[in-house]
């Protein structure tokens, strides 16, 4: 983290915000999960499937990404290994990645996680839970 | 879907977060689509149709409240996967009762 020596302690800036990724398919969660942190200073972008996603993380800056696991054209665990072997062949350290889906199987779960999430979470998902997933992370980034 | 008769068909009260109320209308009429395209996936056999949209249902369902509209899709997901087209139908039919008497409340 970058930190800027100043003379006046009381002038130190507001921490930045934390920058989610959202990757998902389903315009109901998109919604659902915008109205979710609504009352957060958290950011939230947008991405409606794995390419995308993929895309957005290379050119932007994410603290977090929530990826949904079963979506067309590039699906969650395809996303997640393209964002780890990037990561890997750039040398950043890994972003924490949380990943969503439907299927509560135990395998499913085990798939997740050889992909390269950080956490594995079943939806349906209440906005409690999604706040307090979230913040877990932002107190990591601080 | 059906009209509402009788004893059986009174309001099912359900309590939904007061910052949910804009994205009502919009997740009602998504799931009058999906009923429609679970409908003619039935009449077509399209078992995985009827998977996809009972997958996306129960992941989306309890999240805006509706916890019985995930508990039916994800029946309706096991029927499509064994493609017993009663059982779908079966689920179906108990989705689209539970939307035409549903009452919410927010808070």
């Amino acid at each position: 983290m970058l930190s800027i020596s100043s003379n006046r302690p009381s002038e130190k800036a507001a921490p930045r915000a934390l920058r989610v990724l959202l990757v998902e398919d389903s315009p109901d969660n998109q919604f659902l999960f915008r109205a979710f942190i609504k009352k957060t200073p958290w950011e939230m972008e947008l991405a409606e499937n794995g390419a995308i996603g993929v895309e957005k993380f290379q050119t932007g800056h994410y603290d977090l990404v929530i990826m949904d696991m079963q979506m067309p054209v590039m699906d969650g665990y395809t996303a997640m290994r393209t964002i780890r072997q990037w990561e890997r062949e750039q040398g950043r350290a890994p972003t924490p990645i949380v990943a969503l889906t439907a299927n509560s199987l135990q395998e499913m779960a085990e798939k997740s996680l050889a992909a390269g999430c950080n956490a594995y979470v079943t939806k349906p998902i209440s906005r409690d839970q999604f706040v307090s997933l979230i913040r877990q992370y932002a107190e990591r980034a601080r | 879907m059906r009209a509402e008769d009788g004893a059986a068909s009174g309001a099912i009260r359900v309590r939904v977060d007061a910052d949910l109320e804009e994205l009502m209308p919009r997740f009602m009429e998504n799931r009058r689509a999906d009923i429609a395209a679970i409908e003619s996936a039935l009449a077509a056999r399209d078992f995985e149709t009827i998977a996809t949209v009972a997958h996306g249902l129960k992941g989306s369902g309890g999240g805006y409240g509706f916890d019985a509209i995930t508990r039916i899709a994800i029946a309706l997901e096991r029927a499509a996967k064994a493609r017993s087209r009663a059982r779908a139908q079966q689920s179906l039919d108990e989705l689209a009762r539970y939307l035409a008497r549903v009452e919410i409340v927010y808070e």
